[in-house]
């Protein structure tokens, strides 16, 4: 089974290669054959130049660095308030009838609507760029978790309770678990939402970062650095989420629909 | 760790009614029990009767609308170690191994490791299980996790079992398996034993006595002993105590479910 996993990974990786080199050539040919204006769309020549001029100067290092770390603090912060919030008002009536309904009201609300108010409140540094995020992951994890928790099998928790597990070990060593898919699928979109977030907060306010210099780029019209970042941002975003799809469907009791995808 | 238990399982005037008003359903009416220490009890009845709902307020997953069960001169509110449950799904926990379920009452009393394994060891050798220990449930039959599920609620070393309609699910050949090595184990561990079932063969195969329950709401129709011999094999289902036996169980059993059915035909 192990081995079938690998096989099937790597057979799915040169697929997707091969089809991205095939667009890859062809762009590149129309771009020689001049059938459209090259400055809006630099080929994948001059777009490996730049990129290979950002990474000797050390700029694109420092911004995707400096991204990682902004949405990791969120992500991680958001996921583990989102994962607690979501048990407790999974399993919990009255928590889920007071603190679940203002969560209800909040979710509502687009995060990027919030950004201009985060720079005021929390200035153009490093908190608010983790606020935003932390508030960008929190309500997927928590919707998720909370579905998780309250779908958790009675049986399982009359089984623990007749055996003799307290509160805490029912939390820990039933809920937890029983409810571990449904987190970690809600984390996998808590992290494509980190992105989205961030991007938002460093083009509005910021002095590093991708998002920042997408923005800076942009302004000074230097698209292939633009392709650069954007091509970074999509190959983080494609790594995370192949982390969290294998780690949900090597759980072995992640429900079959959620192993799909 | 063999303990006998010497208290009553004591019912008194149950009542179950689940939901409110115009949708409430009596599950459990006017129920009155008395399950004496080493016994094995069978609670015979037709499918939705309700006779989960009495299991469930005796292992303390239900509260009772009126009326109580206690244990000696314990009330029952909440479920407890001393009463092991047996699920009609097996419901053995999916993200631990045979191993992580089996010890899983004995480490919530803090036993240490050792001992944990020593008694995993044994009461996996005696349903066959020994060389599954590692493996997940979700990778075993339905035979096995029900031998497991059993072997769970054992090993914690409860004073009283409860069996919901345990072998339900699992093909003629494995029920008749399974029922014997219950017997068997029931033997050795003098344990109280309240096991549902709507399964005529099943009770006398197992019980010292059946509690013949009414169509729902359930309440007690009537108590039959059964006087067969033990130790009990499959080949008591020819003698003539058990033909009768079985004759008197269906004739009741079938009046139940006529009236059920016509109930709900209503």
């Amino acid at each position: 089974m192990q081995e079938n996993f690998w096989r099937k990974l790597l057979r799915e990786l040169t697929n997707v290669l091969l089809t991205v080199a095939a667009l890859l050539a062809l762009w590149e040919a129309a771009a020689r054959l001049h059938l459209y204006d090259v400055s809006f769309f630099p080929p994948p020549s001059a777009d490996a130049n730049a990129l290979f001029s950002s990474v000797k100067s050390g700029e694109l290092i420092s911004d995707t660095w400096m991204s990682l770390r902004r949405a990791l603090v969120g992500f991680i912060a958001g996921s583990c308030v989102g994962a607690a919030a979501g048990i407790l008002t999974g399993r919990l009536r009255i928590v889920d009838s007071t603190l679940g309904q203002v969560i209800r009201v909040l979710r509502s609300i687009p995060t990027i609507a919030l950004v201009p108010l985060a720079i005021v409140w929390f200035g153009l540094g490093e908190t608010s760029k983790y606020l935003l995020v932390f508030w960008g992951v929190f309500f997927p994890v928590w919707v998720s978790s909370h579905i998780g928790a309250a779908q958790v099998d009675q049986t399982f928790i009359w089984a623990a309770r007749s055996l003799g597990a307290n509160t805490w070990r029912l939390l820990c060593e039933v809920i937890l678990p029983g409810a571990a898919p449904h987190i970690i699928g809600g984390m996998r979109t808590g992290i494509a939402t980190a992105f989205v977030v961030l991007m938002a907060a460093e083009m509005t306010g910021a002095f590093g970062g991708l998002g920042y210099r997408i923005y800076v780029s942009h302004l000074v019209f230097r698209v292939d650095k633009m392709v650069v970042d954007i091509v970074v941002l999509g190959a983080i975003g494609a790594l995370t989420d192949v982390v969290f799809a294998s780690i949900i469907s090597l759980i072995p009791w992640s429900p079959e629909s959620a192993k799909r995808i | 760790m063999v303990k006998s238990c010497n208290e009553p399982i004591i019912v008194r005037d149950l009542v179950v009614i689940y939901g409110k008003d115009a949708s409430a359903t009596v599950a459990v009416q006017d129920l009155n029990l008395r399950i004496l220490p080493g016994e094995f009890v069978c609670l015979l009845g037709t499918t939705g009767c309700g006779k989960s709902t009495i299991l469930n307020v005796m292992a303390g997953f239900v509260q009772p609308t009126r009326g109580s069960v206690s244990v000696g001169n314990r009330l029952v509110v909440s479920p407890g170690p001393e009463r092991g449950v047996v699920f009609q799904q097996h419901s053995l926990f999916p993200w631990k191994t045979v191993r992580g379920n089996v010890e899983f009452g004995l480490r919530m009393r803090g036993v240490p490791r050792e001992q944990r394994r020593a008694v995993t060891e044994r009461y996996m050798r005696s349903v066959g299980l020994i060389g599954s220990e590692r493996a997940y449930p979700s990778t075993l039959s339905g035979g096995m996790q029900q031998r497991v599920g059993l072997v769970r609620a054992l090993a914690n070393d409860p004073s009283f079992v409860l069996m919901d309609e345990p072998f339900g699910s699992l093909d003629a050949q494995t029920r008749l398996m399974m029922q014997e090595l219950l017997l068997q184990i029931w033997d050795e561990a003098e344990k109280t034993v309240v096991f549902v079932t709507h399964d005529v063969d099943e009770a006398i195969f197992l019980a010292d006595r059946i509690v013949v329950l009414t169509a729902r709401p359930a309440t007690v129709k009537e108590e039959v002993a059964v006087t067969l011999p033990r130790p009990r094999s499959y080949e008591i289902v020819t003698s003539a105590k058990y033909v009768d036996l079985k004759k008197s169980l269906l004739e009741l059993i079938r009046e139940e479910t006529l009236k059920s059915m016509n109930s709900r035909a209503r």
